[in-house]
């Protein structure tokens, strides 16, 4: 069954047919915004909020065929204003406050991994959810739409109401910077292949 | 020598997601130019180490419950919607400051004379009423004054409950009146239908009785003409 058939049934009094479209897309949900945010708590909390905010406002999606385009909005706006409200109140995690650094995602780690030693240390996911947080958020978004999400140019340039050219153009961008990290880092497919 | 493949080419190219004859002068400009095939080779590393991150299982915590609406949205009319909601509380609000300025200005004035009448009265101030008063006390009011006045209301607030509690009583006990003697016909006409089965049944075994009884009396003279067939049968018989 369709995601476009569940939500017609949903419209039509079958309020358990969202649970369905819930399951099916709550993981790839969790890791879009996980890959945004780069915190496991908060991803789980945003999640959450798609889609009960989803679940509120489906009977007024025009279209069910562009559910995916919809949900993808209502979660790339709910990254936005959380990444704004993090800018506005930063917090301070515990661990920095024993270690003295900061070592919250989103902000331009002060500390990096730069030895071996260094990388072996860190859980490789970690390592490469700290370089996606370095990058600005509009790159990293279509980054994580592109690779991880796999979504063709132009349904991200759908979602995010910019023309395809600008998509790639950020996309280019995105993944240069990347790269910039990741050399900074030392970090290589040799070490990955270590830690894996 | 300048570069002319524009960079969003490239990146068409590197997802696969150019056209054959895009892609083939693609190519061909790759054969010609080292500094984009190398930056096709770096797009190409980076993209492999970010595929080590493979997707995570969702914490089990992270199941849909739908939201509980509370009961005043469902009487909330449709135009109030989320994106109109936040208009509503500064609205109505901003309403009820209009109403309350426009019936000062009219020196409204509802008044309840404790027989049941409902006194309103608007009007627009004249000129005398924005003079100060002559009854108006220039004494302060005393603590005696305000308790008192405070047991009023309360004595008032009192017969209030009162007379609701006792009005609600009446009600129940007319309800409770008219359910018994709903049940009291109810229980007359079963009564009726009993007797009406009853009678019935009678008259049924009571035709059967004589149905019976024609049977033997036809049975008997039969029996006595095969015995006897020079003597007729006699009344008894």
């Amino acid at each position: 069954m369709t995601d476009a058939e569940l939500i017609r049934r949903f419209r039509d009094g079958e309020s358990h047919a969202f649970n369905g479209l819930a399951g099916r897309w709550q993981s790839r949900l969790y890791n879009f915004i996980l890959r945004q945010v780069g915190d496991r708590e908060e991803a789980h909390d945003l999640s959450q909020k798609v889609l009960i905010k989803a679940h509120r406002n489906l009977r007024r999606l025009r279209d069910p065929e562009k559910f995916s385009t919809w949900i993808y909005q209502i979660a790339v706006n709910s990254c936005r204003d959380e990444l704004r409200r993090r800018k506005r109140r930063p917090m301070i995690s515990l661990e920095s406050l024993e270690t003295g650094v900061d070592r919250r995602p989103d902000e331009k780690a002060e500390v990096s991994p730069t030895t071996d030693s260094g990388i072996h240390k860190c859980e490789l996911r970690d390592l490469l959810n700290r370089a996606l947080q370095c990058i600005p958020h509009e790159q990293r978004t279509i980054v994580v739409m592109k690779e991880y999400q796999h979504l063709k140019f132009t349904e991200i340039a759908g979602i995010l109401k910019l023309p395809v050219n600008t998509v790639k153009s950020r996309l280019y961008y995105g993944l240069g910077n990347l790269r910039k990290v990741m050399d900074q880092w030392n970090i290589t497919r040799e070490t990955i292949d270590y830690e894996m | 020598m300048k570069c002319e493949l524009p960079r969003e080419e490239l990146i068409g190219y590197l997802y696969d997601e150019v056209d054959a004859e895009e892609k083939a002068g693609i190519e061909s400009h790759f054969s010609a130019c080292p500094a984009c095939a190398q930056a096709l080779e770096r797009l190409g590393r980076t993209r492999n180490l970010m595929r080590a991150w493979t997707d995570e299982v969702p914490p089990a915590s992270l199941v849909f419950a739908p939201e509980k609406n509370p009961w005043w949205k469902a009487i909330l009319p449709p135009w109030t919607s989320a994106g109109n909601r936040r208009w509503l509380a500064p609205g109505m609000a901003l309403g009820l400051a209009a109403v309350i300025l426009v019936f000062a200005v009219l020196n409204f004035e509802a008044r309840y004379d404790g027989e049941g009448g409902l006194h309103v009265k608007l009007r627009l101030p004249a000129v005398e009423d924005l003079e100060p008063s002559e009854g108006v006390r220039e004494t302060p009011v005393t603590r005696a004054e305000l308790i008192q006045v405070q047991n009023q209301s309360l004595a008032l607030i009192q017969e209030l409950i009162d007379d609701g509690y006792t009005s609600q009583r009446l009600e129940l006990g007319l309800i409770l009146e008219q359910f018994a003697r709903d049940m009291e016909s109810q229980r007359r006409r079963d009564l009726v239908l009993v007797g009406q089965g009853l009678q019935e049944i009678e008259g049924s075994t009571e035709n059967r009785f004589l149905r019976t009884e024609d049977l033997l009396h036809h049975l008997l003279a039969v029996t006595y003409a095969q015995a006897d067939p020079y003597t007729p049968p006699t009344a008894e018989q």
